[in-house]
C-alpha cells in the first residue's frame, strides 16, 4: 500500500470496480505511477489554484453546454473537467482503434446493404422486422448511392472497462455524435497546465482531429467538385450542442450557417449570401434526419432546408453523416454487430458487445421482467441517458411501473447486465476531495474516401455524482482528458 | 458571406461601441456631479445621463426619486432596463456567438470575458466598486476587443461588416451625446453664472466623447461651445467625429462592394452624399439651429443604417 498523500488523503478504493489507476491493494498501476507523482506533490491549496485556472481558460473559450429544463429555457453551463486525466497505454489503444476500425467498416457495408439488395436480410442474419420497424430506417434512402459509398463518416463509439478489465462497447453513435470539440478544447487546457508531463508521457497528440475532418468532408463531395464549398449546419445557439457546431466549423475554417440561409433550386443548394446565392457541395449537419427537410421529413421543421433529399437523391451535394444511418446505431439493432462484422468482413469481433436482452423476443423479454433489479433497461430510440432504468436503484413500484412499459412496447427496450464502469480519482469540489467516479470512453472516428481515421484517446466523461453510472453532460457528466501514452 | 452572419457581425459591432459610449458618458457626468456648480441640480444631471442612455423613460416608470446610486446602477446593470449596459453585452455576445465561426478565437475569447464580468456583477458588487471602477473596466474591456477586431481578423468583408456597425453606432452616440448636452445648455437660466455653467457643460461635453485633450491641443484657447461642436461634427482626424465616422462608413461600404461608381438611391451612393454634405457645411451653419441640424443628421444616420440592412443583412 502506497502513502496517499496530498489530494489523495483521503482517498477511498472500493474493490469491487476497477479503479484504473489504482490497484485494489492500493498500489498505483504503473503507467500512472509519474502522474502520481506530480499529483502527489500538490498541496490543497495549489491544486484547487490551478482548477481554477483551468476552468477560467475553459471559460474563456466558452466550452459551455445548455441545459434545457421544464420550462424549456436553455440555462448555459461550463462542461464540468477534471484535471485527473485517464491514461491508456498505447498496445492497449490499438486494439481499441483496431476493434473500431473493423466495427465501422462493417456497419458501413450493413447500412450500404440495407439500403440496396439486404443480402443480410434475405441471409435471416438480422431479422427484417427490426429493421423495418426502427423509426431511423428511412425509405428515402433505398437506392441512394452515397459518395465513395460511404454513410457514417462521423462516428462516436461508447466504450467502457468492466471490473474483468476488458473494455466492452456500449454503443454505437452513428447520427451525429458529439463531444469532441471537449476532447480538443481539454488538451488545449491540459497543455497550458501540464506542459512536461505531456513531453515526459509522448502522450499521442488529438489537435490533427479538425485538419481530418475537413479532409474527410472534401474527400466525399459530388463527382466532378474540384474544390467544394462545405458548410456545417447547426440547429442555431440555442441547441445544446452549438458551442461544439461553431468549434468545429472555426477550426475547419468553413462556414457555420443554419437551415434558414439555406434554399434549393432547381435540385441544387444555395446558401443566402450578402452578394447573392453560392452553391453548397458538402453537408456536415448537426440537425437530425427528421428535421432535414420539411418536405420530406419532419413538415413543421424550421431547422432543415426545403428541398435538401431531393437534391441530395439526384447527387448534387452530399449530407455527411447520410440520412438513415440511426438504423444501424439503434439500440436493438446493436445486439447484431458481432453477427454483422462476420457476415461482411468474415472475420471474429476485436472489440466485444455488452451482453444484450431483446424484449421483442419473447423468452428474453421473460428473462428480463424476471431479472429487472439486475439489469440496465434502455429504450432503444432514446439518447442522451433519457429513459434509462437502472435495475438496483429502483423500488419495487418502479420497477412495476417500468414493467408495464415494457409490455406496451416491447421492440422500443433491451436490457443489458448492470456493467461495472471502471473508476477514476475525480477531484469533487464539493467535498474539496479527490474521489472514486466511473467513467466511460466515447471515441471518435472519422470515415473518407481515403481511409479511417480513429482520433488518439477521445473523450473520457465521468459520472459526477457518486455511485452514478450515467456519465452524459445533459444528466450531470463531466470529462476528463484521455492520453493515449508511448513511453510510461 | 452569410447574410445571416454579416447581421450578427454588425450588431455585435453596434452593441459593443454602444456601451462604450453609455460608459464613458456616465463616468464623466459622475465625476462632474463632484464638481458642478451648485446651482445645477443634482437630479439634471441624472437625468442626462438616463436620456443620453436611452432609459429615461424606462426608469422614471421604475422609480419615483433620482437617486444617484439608483440611476448607476439603473444604466449599468438593471435587468428590468432594456438599454443597459448588461443587456447591450448580452446582446453583444449572443451576435458574437451566433458569428463564432467567423471570427478570431481571441476576439471572441475577449467579448466573452467581457460579457463574464458584466454577468458577474451584482448590486453589492457594483456600489464597492462604484460608477468609475465599473466604466474604467468596461472601456478597457472595448479597447481590448477593439485592437481584437484590428489585429486578428482578416480586413475583408466581415471586418468591414463589423467596423460599420461600429461607426455608424458612433456617429448615433456622439450626435445623441451633443443633442444631450445641447438641450442641457439651452436649460442653464441666462443669470449671472451662465457662462461658468455653460463652461462646466461644454467640458463635459468634451469628456463625455474623449476629445477634451486632442480639441485644447487643436484649438490651443479656453474650449468653447461653437468649437467643440465644430471638432465633435467636422473634424477630419478625430476618430470620434461626425465626419470622420462617416468617412469611414463610406470606406467600408466601398470595401465590400468594390465598384467605385454607383447608382443614384444605393446604399453607397447615399453614404457618399451624406458625408459630402456633412464636411461641406460650415460651423456657422450648424449653429444657426443645432437641434434641428443635429436631429436631421440622426434620421439621415438612421436612413443609412435601414438601407444597409434592406442591401446586405436580411435573408
Amino acid at each position: 500500500m502506497e502513502s496517499q498523500t496530498g489530494i489523495f488523503n483521503s482517498y477511498k478504493i472500493d474493490p469491487a470496480h476497477f479503479d484504473e489507476a489504482w490497484t485494489p491493494n492500493g498500489d498505483i498501476r504503473g503507467h500512472y505511477k509519474h502522474l502520481m507523482d506530480t499529483f502527489k506533490h500538490l498541496d490543497m491549496d495549489e491544486y484547487i489554484k490551478i482548477n481554477e485556472i483551468a476552468k477560467s481558460d475553459l471559460f474563456n473559450q466558452g466550452v459551455t453546454f445548455n441545459v434545457y429544463t421544464e420550462e424549456n429555457e436553455g440555462v448555459e453551463r461550463l462542461f464540468p473537467f477534471d484535471l485527473f486525466p485517464r491514461m491508456i497505454p498505447s498496445e492497449e489503444w490499438k486494439t481499441i482503434e483496431t476493434g473500431i476500425k473493423q466495427r465501422i467498416k462493417a456497419l458501413n457495408l450493413f447500412l450500404w446493404d440495407i439500403y440496396h439488395e439486404q443480402k443480410i436480410l434475405k441471409d435471416k442474419i438480422v431479422p427484417s422486422e427490426l429493421l423495418f420497424s426502427s423509426q431511423f430506417y428511412k425509405k428515402e434512402m433505398i437506392g441512394v448511392d452515397p459518395p465513395g459509398g460511404i454513410y457514417i463518416h462521423i462516428t462516436g463509439i461508447d466504450i467502457i472497462k468492466h471490473n474483468d478489465g476488458k473494455y466492452y462497447v456500449l454503443e454505437d453513435n452513428l447520427r451525429c455524435p458529439s463531444g469532441v470539440s471537449y476532447v480538443l478544447s481539454n488538451r488545449e487546457t491540459m497543455k497550458k497546465i501540464f506542459f512536461n508531463l505531456f513531453s515526459r508521457y509522448h502522450v499521442k497528440p488529438v489537435m490533427q482531429y479538425t485538419e481530418r475532418l475537413l479532409a474527410t468532408i472534401r474527400s466525399v463531395a459530388p463527382d466532378r467538385i474540384d474544390n467544394p464549398l462545405c458548410v456545417v449546419l447547426t440547429p442555431g445557439t440555442f441547441n445544446s450542442a452549438y458551442f461544439e457546431h461553431s468549434f468545429l466549423a472555426h477550426q475547419m475554417g468553413i462556414q457555420l450557417v443554419e437551415g434558414r440561409d439555406m434554399f434549393v433550386e432547381n435540385n441544387f443548394v444555395y446558401m443566402k449570401n450578402i452578394h447573392g446565392p453560392k452553391r453548397v457541395d458538402v453537408i456536415y449537419r448537426r440537425v437530425d434526419d427528421d428535421f432535414i427537410d420539411p418536405l420530406v421529413f419532419n413538415e413543421k421543421s424550421v431547422l432543415g432546408v426545403p428541398g435538401l433529399m431531393a437534391a441530395y437523391q439526384a447527387g448534387n451535394v452530399n449530407i455527411i453523416n447520410a440520412p438513415g444511418t440511426g438504423v444501424a446505431d439503434d439500440k436493438a439493432v446493436y445486439t447484431y454487430v458481432p453477427d454483422i462484422i462476420k457476415y461482411y468482413l468474415d472475420e471474429e469481433p476485436i472489440l466485444s458487445n455488452v451482453p444484450t436482452y431483446r424484449c421483442e423476443r419473447p423468452d428474453e423479454m421473460k428473462y428480463v421482467l424476471e431479472n429487472m433489479h439486475n439489469l440496465v433497461v434502455k429504450p432503444v430510440d432514446e439518447s442522451g441517458g433519457y429513459g434509462v432504468f437502472i435495475g438496483d436503484r429502483k423500488t419495487k413500484e418502479e420497477i412495476e411501473d417500468y414493467k408495464k412499459l415494457i409490455h406496451a412496447n416491447p421492440r422500443k427496450y433491451i436490457a443489458q447486465p448492470i456493467m461495472s464502469l471502471s473508476m477514476l480519482s475525480t477531484f469533487i469540489e464539493d467535498t474539496n476531495e479527490s474521489e472514486q467516479r466511473h467513467i466511460d470512453l466515447r471515441a471518435f472516428a472519422l470515415m473518407g474516401k481515403d481511409g479511417i481515421y480513429v482520433l488518439n484517446g477521445g473523450l473520457t466523461r465521468v459520472a459526477l455524482q457518486k455511485g452514478n453510472l450515467i456519465v452524459n453532460s445533459s444528466q450531470g457528466g463531466g470529462s476528463k482528458d484521455t492520453w493515449v501514452i508511448e513511453n510510461y | 458571406m452569410l447574410s445571416r452572419i454579416a447581421g450578427n457581425l454588425f450588431w455585435m459591432g453596434r452593441y459593443l461601441e454602444r456601451t462604450e459610449h453609455i460608459s464613458r458618458f456616465a463616468q464623466a457626468h459622475y465625476f462632474f456631479s463632484i464638481d458642478a456648480p451648485k446651482s445645477i441640480k443634482k437630479e439634471h444631471i441624472l437625468e442626462s445621463v438616463l436620456n443620453m442612455a436611452g432609459s429615461y423613460v424606462e426608469y422614471i416608470g421604475l422609480q419615483n426619486k433620482m437617486e444617484t446610486d439608483e440611476v448607476a446602477y439603473f444604466i449599468g446593470l438593471n435587468d428590468y432596463n432594456s438599454s443597459s449596459i448588461k443587456q447591450s453585452v448580452c446582446q453583444a455576445r449572443e451576435n458574437a456567438r451566433g458569428a463564432k465561426d467567423s471570427i478570431s478565437t481571441e476576439l471572441w475569447e475577449s467579448i466573452n470575458t467581457y460579457y463574464h464580468y458584466v454577468k458577474s456583477m451584482d448590486k453589492a458588487k457594483f456600489e464597492e466598486i462604484g460608477i468609475f471602477g465599473f466604466s474604467k473596466k468596461v472601456i478597457e474591456l472595448n479597447a481590448i476587443i477593439n485592437a481584437n477586431v484590428d489585429n486578428t481578423l482578416l480586413h475583408d468583408e466581415a471586418w468591414s461588416i463589423i467596423h460599420l456597425g461600429k461607426h455608424i453606432e458612433r456617429t448615433t452616440q456622439i450626435i445623441r451625446i451633443i443633442v444631450t448636452k445641447i438641450n442641457d445648455i439651452n436649460r442653464i437660466p441666462k443669470k449671472e453664472y451662465y457662462n461658468m455653467i455653460e463652461l462646466f457643460e461644454n467640458v463635459n461635453l468634451l469628456k463625455s466623447t474623449e476629445a477634451y485633450d486632442m480639441s485644447k491641443i487643436h484649438y490651443r484657447e479656453v474650449p468653447n461651445v461653437s468649437h467643440s461642436l465644430e471638432f465633435l461634427t467636422l473634424n477630419r482626424n478625430f476618430p470620434k467625429s461626425i465626419v470622420y465616422n462617416l468617412r469611414h462608413i463610406e470606406n467600408c461600404l466601398l470595401r465590400i462592394t468594390n465598384v467605385s461608381k454607383h447608382q443614384p438611391n444605393s446604399l453607397e451612393f447615399y453614404a457618399s452624399k451624406l458625408l459630402s454634405t456633412v464636411q461641406y457645411t460650415s460651423i456657422q451653419d450648424i449653429e444657426k439651429e443645432p437641434l434641428a441640424f443635429y436631429h436631421d443628421l440622426l434620421n439621415k444616420v438612421a436612413k443609412l443604417a435601414d438601407m444597409l440592412e434592406i442591401k446586405y443583412l436580411q435573408y
